[in-house]
């Protein structure tokens, strides 16, 4: 886990980041405050042909099927050579209620996926829901193999393709959580009070526990 | 059109020089010379012209024949060996009744590794094939009683049950084997097709030098002949090969009992085949549509909020997309990234 800005590791459940202090109110102040609409395919800065876009939400209907737990959205937009895409993607996927997505299915469970067309560069963000499920590493594998097509400015092939790459690595991480839960359970699990350790050792002392029982 | 009385014409004028012309004619006179040789000495065809040979005088003395024995009638009907009859011990074991084994040898004139061989081939063939072939082995010298007729052992023996062809041969001599058909195949194979059948086998067995080896090839030539003679029963086969005596004869053997046995092969297992393959093919079929519907479900923990996230704080990676000449890992990240906000 790390921190949108800084990029350096943070603890899970840091209220902000203990090397730059960032917190959502940072992306507030920057993006705003107020809650945003939006679609679960938005294309801002006008990289997406209207031919091309069934491809897409036809790539996006098949990943919502497939997961029902989860969504994908794409956001493209021209971020001026200021916004940070982590820190934007991380934004939109706390302040975006989608409107085309069920209600069951709320943003914990979104995979954002953000094109800046100014820098050309793109970015994922995902919800808690993914969080032990999905690492940077996987994220970076969908992105490089829509790296080629976006390098073409085939845009709308690239995004499809992260897509595709993003379910193979889902179905994967599917089976290995029904094999063995508890390791996944382990990568969210809450963090270890300092005082803890002592604790454990002093209540699972059989005979404090009896004379606690009294 | 114009040209139909040309033609006319000149057909017509050359007929008429042809009769006009009439063909040369021997003066009398000269004809006595050139068969005297005092005329015109030698020139092509003049041994033609005469019956009398001039150069062969009359009163020269004519040689004596060779004093040289009559030939025998075995000679003459072309038996160049000394045939024996077949032991009457044996008559009962060979023409009692019709044999349990396709491999009738009760004189033991084959090594019992090569009569096991033989016998296998056999079984073989008869399991490939509609018409059984019984093979009646005896020794090249011998010869069939006379109180035998091949017909009525025949009729008597293979009237009835599966088709059969019955073959006496004779070890070392091929070329005195004698091929009986039992009346259901004879009635459907004309004789010069049976004679064929038996001309191409022998002349494959001639070329072999061993006793043995030429009774195998005169099998294989056998076996592969009676499977055109199935086909003829059928009536599916209109065009069976004819018995040609050329070298390659041999060479062509080997591949087409081969694809004989593959195609028997094939005939057996092409059910279990093609169903093996079928179900396959629903196995696969299944199997892709269950993965085309199939849902994946994740189990659900209980995750901390952080950086003030209600929703979501995963941060994945991020890439430019910038510089073709570059891998996807060279950028791995936005440009100036830490210079914004």
């Amino acid at each position: 886990m790390k921190c949108p800005r800084c990029v350096q590791k943070i603890h899970r459940a840091a209220d902000g980041c203990p090397h730059c202090g960032f917190s959502l109110a940072d992306a507030k102040d920057l993006f705003g405050a107020e809650e945003v609409r939006s679609r679960s395919l938005t294309d801002a800065a006008g990289l997406i042909r209207l031919d091309d876009r069934p491809k897409i939400e036809k790539a996006m209907a098949r990943f919502n099927r497939r997961f029902p737990q989860f969504f994908v959205a794409v956001h493209t937009g021209s971020f001026r050579g200021v916004a940070n895409l982590r820190q934007f993607g991380f934004w939109l996927l706390n302040q975006a209620a989608f409107d085309d997505v069920p209600l069951e299915k709320p943003n914990e469970g979104g995979i954002l996926l953000t094109l800046d067309a100014e820098s050309k560069s793109a970015g994922m963000t995902f919800g808690y829901r993914l969080d032990a499920f999905l690492t940077e590493e996987d994220t970076f594998l969908c992105l490089s193999r829509a790296h080629a097509y976006w390098l073409e400015g085939r845009y709308a092939d690239g995004i499809v393709r992260a897509i595709d790459q993003l379910e193979k690595i889902l179905i994967k991480r599917s089976r290995q959580a029904w094999w063995n839960p508890k390791k996944f359970a382990r990568r969210v699990a809450k963090p270890v009070q300092p005082d803890a350790g002592p604790r454990k050792m002093r209540e699972g002392h059989r005979a404090a526990r009896k004379e606690a029982q009294r | 059109m114009k040209r139909w009385p040309c033609l006319v014409w000149v057909v017509l004028t050359t007929a008429a020089f042809a009769q006009e012309v009439a063909p040369p004619e021997w003066d009398e006179a000269d004809r006595a010379a050139v068969k005297k040789g005092e005329k015109g000495g030698f020139f092509p065809g003049s041994f033609l012209l005469t019956a009398e040979r001039p150069w062969i005088q009359a009163d020269e003395p004519q040689p004596e024949p060779l004093a040289v024995e009559p030939p025998t009638p075995e000679e003459i009907a072309g038996d160049h060996l000394a045939v024996n009859v077949v032991p009457e011990s044996f008559w009962q074991a060979y023409f009692a009744q019709r044999p349990e084994g396709f491999l009738v040898d009760p004189q033991k004139l084959l090594k019992p590794e090569h009569h096991a061989q033989q016998l296998r081939f056999l079984t073989d063939h008869a399991g490939d094939s509609t018409i059984d072939f019984y093979l009646y082995v005896f020794d090249g010298a011998q010869s069939i009683p006379g109180e035998v007729r091949a017909e009525e052992l025949i009729e008597r023996c293979f009237q009835s049950g599966r088709p059969a062809a019955v073959v006496f041969y004779f070890l070392g001599a091929p070329e005195r084997t004698e091929l009986r058909l039992s009346p259901a195949i004879a009635e459907a194979v004309s004789l010069p097709e049976q004679r064929r059948s038996l001309q191409s086998s022998v002349a494959l067995a001639s070329d072999k030098s061993g006793a043995f080896e030429q009774l195998e090839a005169f099998c294989q030539q056998m076996s592969i002949r009676l499977y055109w003679v199935e086909r003829l029963m059928k009536g599916g086969a209109e065009n069976v090969p004819a018995f040609a005596p050329s070298a390659e004869a041999p060479a062509k053997k080997p591949s087409s009992e081969k694809k004989e046995k593959l195609l028997a092969f094939a005939r057996l297992w092409a059910p279990q085949a093609g169903g093996a393959v079928a179900a396959l093919l629903l196995l696969v079929m299944l199997r892709l549509f269950w993965k085309a519907k199939a849902k994946y479900r994740f189990p659900e923990f209980e995750v901390e909020p952080r950086l003030g996230g209600e929703h979501a704080a995963g941060i994945g990676a991020v890439i430019s997309f910038t510089n073709a000449a570059l891998p996807p890992g060279g950028q791995r990240e936005q440009k100036d990234y830490l210079h914004r906000a």
